[in-house]
C-alpha cells in the first residue's frame, strides 16, 4: 500500500507546500532572525532588476514580434466597423432628415395644383425607383452553400435576381435591402454586398408579384436552371416558396451628379 | 441585514457569472465574422462603406439644402416647387423616363461569332453600375431597375427586345472608372473577346442617352408603411 | 520596498532597451517569464512568513529560469520540446497557485 503512494509523492509535495525549502533553511540557520543588512538589500535590489528585466524584455518582444500583416489586418477590422457605425448613424440621420424634408414640401406645396401635380410625379417617380417601402404578395427564395466551400457567387445572385425581374416581379430585396437602380451585387470574398451593404448566408431573395406567375415564369429562366444545377452537384440550398404579404424596405438610390435630364431646356 | 450578506454576494456572483457566460457564448456564435475576414476581403468591405458613408453624407447634405431653401424662402411654395422639380428630374433620369446627358462611355459592342450570352452583358451593367454608372442605355433600350436579360447567346434580349450587334452602349457616369471596371481581367472586355468578339470603349464629355422607359403602375405592390 | 521599485526599474529598463532578442531565444522566453513569476510569488509569500532571504530569492530565481531553459532546451532536442515546455509551465503554474494560495490566506485570512 505505501508503495503505490510513492509515485504522486512529488505530486502532493508539489500540491501541499510549493515554498522553495531554500527560504526555510536560511530562517533556520539565522535562527528565525529576519534577515537584513548591506547583502541583503544588494541581493534585493539585484533580484528585483532581474525579474523587471524578464518581463520588461518578454514584453517589449511580444510586442514587437507581432507580425506586420496582423497588425495591419487588425487596424482594418478596427476601421470597418467604424466605417459601419459611421453609415448606420449617417443611414438613420438620413432617413429622419428626408422624412422632415418631405413633410416640408408637402406643406410648402399642398396648397397650388402645379405644386400638387409635381408632388404627384415625385412621388410615382420614387416607388419607381425604388425609393419608397412596399408590401404586396409574392416570392421568397432562399440560397445556402451545403458546406464550408463557397459555390455561391456574386455573378450567381446577379443572374438569379435578373430571372426574377424577367419573371416580372415589380419589387425585390436580397438580404433585406431593397434593389433600386443603382444598386449592385458584388463580392467581397467571404461576404456579398448588396448596395454596397454585406449580406450573409443563408441569402434571401424576396420579390413581390403574383406568386404563381412569378414561380412558373420563374422556372423558364436560365436562373432555375443554373440553381437546379447546383443543387444537383453541390448540393445548394434552392427553395422557392410563395408568401402572402412580403414588406420591403425602402432603397436607397443615390441621386445623378453627372447626369442631367435633357430637353425640356 | 449582516446575516444575509453572504447569500446576497453569493447571488450576484452567481448573477454576473451568469451573464458572463452568456456573453461570451453570445459572442462566440454571433462569430463577428469580421475577424476572419482575410485582409483583401475587409479592403473590399470598408471601399464598400466608404462608398455608402459618402452617399448617405451627400443625401443628407443635398436634403439639409433643401430644407434650408425651403426655410430660407419662407416656406414660399415657388422655392418648394423648384425643388421638387428638381427631385422630379433626378428621379427621371434614374428611372428612365426623360433623356439624359452627362459625361461617360460611348461602348462599341461586336459579336460576329454569336458568343456573348445575357449574362454576358447582365455582368457589364453590373459592372458599369459599380463603377458609378446614373444612367446606361444598351442597344435601344434604356435600363431600368426592373431590366432584365433573356435569350441565348447571340440572340440577346432585354426586356423583351432583340438585341441587334454591332451593339452600342451608352452609359453617363465617370469614364476612366467605368472604363477600368469593364477592363479588369476576365471582365466585360475579357469575356466578350474569348466569345469571339470585340469591344470598343470611347470615353466621352458628353453623351446622349435618349431612350426612354414607361413607368408601369405596379399590381401587387402597394407603398407601405 | 526596495525590491520593488527594483522589478519596476526592471520593467522600465527591458522595455525601454528593447533588445532584438535572438530568434533561438525567443521559445525560452515565456518559460522565464513564468519562472520569474514562481519566484517572485515564492518571495512575497516567504516575506509574508517572515521568513524572507533575498539571497535565497535570487538564487532561486536565476536556478529556476536555468533548469526551466534546461529542460525545455533538452526536450527540444529529444523531440519532446513542446511537451516539456508545458510540463513545465504547468508546474510552476501549480507552483504559482499553491503561493498564491498561501498569500490570500495571510492578508484575507480565507
Amino acid at each position: 500500500m505505501p508503495d503505490q503512494s510513492r509515485p504522486s509523492e512529488p505530486l502532493r509535495g508539489l500540491l501541499r507546500d510549493p515554498l522553495d525549502p531554500g527560504y526555510a533553511r536560511a530562517a533556520a540557520r539565522r535562527n528565525n532572525e529576519p534577515a537584513g543588512g548591506r547583502a541583503q538589500a544588494v541581493a534585493l535590489l539585484l533580484g528585483g532588476l532581474l525579474v523587471g528585466l524578464v518581463f520588461g524584455i518578454a514584453a517589449a518582444d511580444a510586442a514587437a514580434r507581432a507580425p506586420g500583416a496582423e497588425q495591419a489586418r487588425r487596424g482594418l477590422v478596427e476601421e470597418v466597423q467604424d466605417a459601419r457605425q459611421r453609415t448606420d448613424a449617417l443611414s438613420a440621420a438620413a432617413g429622419d432628415l428626408g422624412a422632415r424634408l418631405q413633410q416640408a414640401q408637402r406643406q410648402a406645396l399642398a396648397g397650388s395644383s402645379q405644386g400638387a401635380a409635381t408632388l404627384d410625379t415625385v412621388r410615382r417617380l420614387e416607388q419607381a425607383t425604388a425609393a419608397v417601402p412596399v408590401t404586396g404578395p409574392g416570392l421568397r427564395i432562399t440560397v445556402a452553400d451545403a458546406g464550408e466551400e463557397r459555390t455561391v457567387l456574386d455573378r450567381d445572385l446577379q443572374v438569379l435576381v435578373n430571372g426574377v425581374w424577367a419573371a416580372g416581379a415589380e419589387a425585390v430585396a436580397l438580404g433585406g435591402v431593397r434593389l433600386h437602380p443603382r444598386a449592385t451585387v458584388r463580392q467581397a470574398g467571404g461576404a456579398v454586398l448588396v448596395d454596397n451593404r454585406p449580406v450573409a448566408q443563408p441569402y434571401v431573395l424576396e420579390a413581390i408579384g403574383d406568386p404563381a406567375t412569378l414561380h412558373t415564369r420563374l422556372v423558364e429562366t436560365d436562373a432555375y436552371g443554373r440553381f437546379a444545377t447546383f443543387t444537383q452537384v453541390y448540393g445548394t440550398r434552392f427553395t422557392v416558396e410563395p408568401v402572402q404579404s412580403l414588406t420591403l424596405p425602402a432603397g436607397t438610390p443615390a441621386e445623378p451628379e453627372l447626369a442631367h435630364k435633357e430637353g425640356n431646356r | 441585514m449582516r446575516r444575509h450578506l453572504p447569500a446576497a454576494l453569493i447571488a450576484v456572483l452567481c448573477l454576473a457569472l451568469g451573464v458572463a457566460i452568456a456573453t461570451q457564448v453570445r459572442r462566440t456564435n454571433a462569430g463577428d465574422t469580421l475577424a476572419d475576414q482575410r485582409p483583401q476581403d475587409l479592403v473590399v468591405l470598408l471601399d464598400g462603406l466608404q462608398q455608402r458613408e459618402a452617399a448617405l453624407r451627400k443625401e443628407i447634405a443635398d436634403a439639409e439644402a433643401a430644407l434650408q431653401r425651403l426655410r430660407a424662402s419662407g416656406d414660399s411654395s415657388a422655392a418648394a416647387l423648384t425643388e421638387a422639380q428638381r427631385r422630379a428630374d433626378a428621379l427621371a433620369v434614374l428611372a428612365g423616363t426623360a433623356p439624359a446627358a452627362g459625361p461617360g462611355l460611348e461602348i462599341e459592342l461586336t459579336d460576329p461569332q454569336h458568343g456573348v450570352a445575357p449574362a454576358d452583358l447582365l455582368d457589364a451593367v453590373q459592372e458599369l453600375r459599380a463603377a458609378g454608372a446614373e444612367a446606361i442605355q444598351v442597344g435601344p433600350v434604356r435600363i431600368g431597375v426592373e431590366s432584365a436579360f433573356t435569350g441565348s447567346p447571340g440572340a440577346v434580349r432585354l426586356d423583351g427586345v432583340l438585341l441587334d450587334t454591332p451593339l452600342t452602349v451608352l452609359a453617363i457616369g465617370d469614364p476612366p472608372t467605368m472604363a477600368a471596371a469593364l477592363n479588369i481581367p476576365g471582365g466585360v472586355v475579357d469575356t466578350v473577346e474569348r466569345a469571339g468578339g470585340e469591344v470598343r470603349i470611347g470615353q466621352r464629355d458628353r453623351v446622349d442617352i435618349t431612350a426612354l422607359r414607361t413607368i408601369r403602375t405596379p399590381q401587387y405592390a402597394r407603398p407601405a408603411g | 520596498m526596495i525590491g520593488i521599485i527594483a522589478l519596476v526599474i526592471g520593467v522600465l529598463v527591458g522595455l525601454w532597451l528593447d533588445p532584438t532578442v535572438p530568434v533561438w531565444v525567443q521559445p525560452y522566453l515565456p518559460i522565464a517569464v513564468v519562472a520569474a513569476l514562481d519566484a517572485v510569488f515564492g518571495g512575497i509569500r516567504a516575506r509574508l512568513d517572515g521568513i524572507f532571504d533575498a539571497k535565497v530569492f535570487v538564487i532561486s530565481f536565476v536556478f529556476n529560469v536555468l533548469v526551466a531553459a534546461l529542460i525545455v532546451l533538452l526536450g527540444d532536442e529529444l523531440g519532446v520540446g513542446a511537451q516539456l515546455s508545458t510540463a513545465v509551465v504547468v508546474v510552476l503554474g501549480i507552483r504559482i497557485f499553491g503561493n498564491a494560495a498561501a498569500i490570500r490566506r495571510h492578508l484575507f485570512g480565507a
